[in-house]
């Protein structure tokens, strides 16, 4: 009995020690998002109607990257319809390539005022456009690492550390009432490590990833929050019972 | 003899691994660029107008090929005349009830009542190499002629498309050029949808019509 006792004591040292090695190098990279919502007008998605997540392209030198578009509208799939980007910028061809999209819900009575549009629209059921626009950036480094390779082998050595800073704005359209319905916006801050001995260990912050679900988290509540979708079925605050408001 | 086989089996693996990377390296590094593009760009949502035009694709235009050979673009070869006809082909069969391929300006046929030339001014790229920046780009210039029915020139449209591609790992410049080509082909079909029919001269030989 004492010696099996002496054998375990050792191995659940280890792992106790590898449990908290991980526990601290995974709390080391951590990463923080604040979210502001600014609500112009209540919003319901009716049971027929849908939502498209769009990228605000411009000839700058960024643009929202197409996996955040998409991560973002994957994320809000289920809670709301979502109509994939690319199938709706290749249906509506050409109103919303970079340069010929609305750029403010003015222009979009303007487009709508074409009725070949005004009808592909009505028939997709498109209720909502929401535009995204920011991008993720490293916005420091430190460190060092240096890695070397031989016949007989390599590795690296050394301690890397980097922040990274993910901005993003979407905004809200009403396609049916042509007016901005909110803003939303996501500010994620991250410190990633890569510290390595022979083999690089890289612990990220995963700053793009967090500010995606955050957004996408916010939008859902924007869209599905029942005193809102309330309010916008009935604007006056009439009851079922009152015919006139 | 087993442990020797398997170091024998490993060093064979690691050695063709190691071959296979080289390979991938040099092809990342290749510099030559010989394309075809083969473009696809959406059916424009645009009004149809009621009217039978004839389409005149010069032989330059219809058989477009850039080529540059230079110590920085060794053996660029790039044709697109395909793919611009089929794209002035879908773009025009959006725009007009009737689309007859015509072999001048001029044929006789009094069902067209206006003929459209394209031309390509100018092509143009950049490589993150030459810019310094993380993507590929591609500019097209295009002078789009409207003659009458009697083919005489009513008006010169010009336009000028653009299209980036971001620059990725191991890409080449052959797969950057690709992307931001076909880019540039989608915007010069989005320009035309919309801002051929803006133009004065062609409003005012719609209106007669």
């Amino acid at each position: 009995m004492v010696d099996e006792t002496m054998t375990r004591t050792p191995r659940s040292l280890k792992h106790v020690t590898r449990l908290a090695a991980t526990v601290l190098l995974l709390g080391g990279c951590h990463s923080r998002t604040i979210i502001d919502e600014h609500r112009v007008t209540p919003t319901f998605v009716g049971a027929n109607e849908s939502i498209v997540v769009l990228g605000r392209k411009t000839n700058s030198q960024y643009e929202p990257e197409r996996d955040f578009i998409n991560c973002v509208g994957q994320s809000l799939t289920g809670k709301v319809r979502v109509i994939p980007q690319q199938e709706f910028v290749d249906t509506m061809y050409p109103w919303f390539e970079a340069m010929t999209a609305p750029t403010n819900v003015a222009q979009l009575g303007a487009l709508l005022a074409n009725e070949v549009v005004a009808a592909r629209i009505e028939s997709y059921g498109v209720r909502y456009i929401v535009w995204l626009d920011g991008n993720t950036e490293t916005v420091s480094k430190m460190g060092s690492m240096s890695c070397v390779v031989g016949p007989g082998g390599g590795g690296c050595f050394g301690f890397a550390q980097w922040d990274d800073e993910a901005n993003y704005e979407a905004s809200i359209w009403d396609f049916k009432d042509r007016t901005l319905s909110g803003k939303i916006s996501a500010e994620t801050k991250g410190t990633s490590y890569m510290p390595a001995v022979i083999v690089p260990v890289p612990l990220l912050a995963r700053v793009k990833s967090n500010a995606c679900h955050s957004l996408a988290n916010q939008l859902t509540s924007f869209f599905t929050d029942d005193s809102q979708t309330a309010l916008a079925q009935n604007p006056a605050g009439c009851t079922a019972n009152v015919t006139t408001c | 003899m087993t442990a020797v086989r398997d170091r024998q089996v490993t060093r064979a693996c690691l050695s063709r691994i190691a071959t296979l990377l080289l390979l991938g390296l040099l092809g990342a590094c290749s510099r030559s660029v010989g394309l075809k593009i083969t473009a696809v760009v959406p059916p424009p949502l645009i009004e149809r107008h009621p009217v039978t035009i004839g389409v005149y694709y010069r032989d330059d235009f219809r058989n477009h090929v850039f080529v540059e050979n230079s110590e920085d673009r060794p053996n660029w070869q790039i044709e697109t005349g395909s793919s611009q006809v089929a794209l002035f082909n879908q773009l025009l069969s959006a725009a007009f009830e009737q689309v007859l391929p015509m072999q001048h300006v001029y044929d006789g046929r009094t069902i067209v009542k206006g003929v459209i030339a394209p031309k390509i001014e100018e092509m143009q790229f950049a490589t993150p190499r030459e810019t310094l920046q993380d993507f590929y780009e591609a500019w097209l210039k295009y002078t789009i002629d409207l003659y009458d029915d009697q083919g005489a020139l009513l008006t010169s449209w010009q336009t000028t498309a653009y299209g980036r591609s971001p620059d990725t790992l191991m890409s080449t410049d052959q797969v950057g050029i690709d992307a931001a080509l076909k880019v540039a082909l989608r915007d010069a079909g989005a320009k035309f949808s919309i801002g051929f029919f803006r133009d004065p001269g062609v409003r005012q030989w719609l209106t007669k019509q």
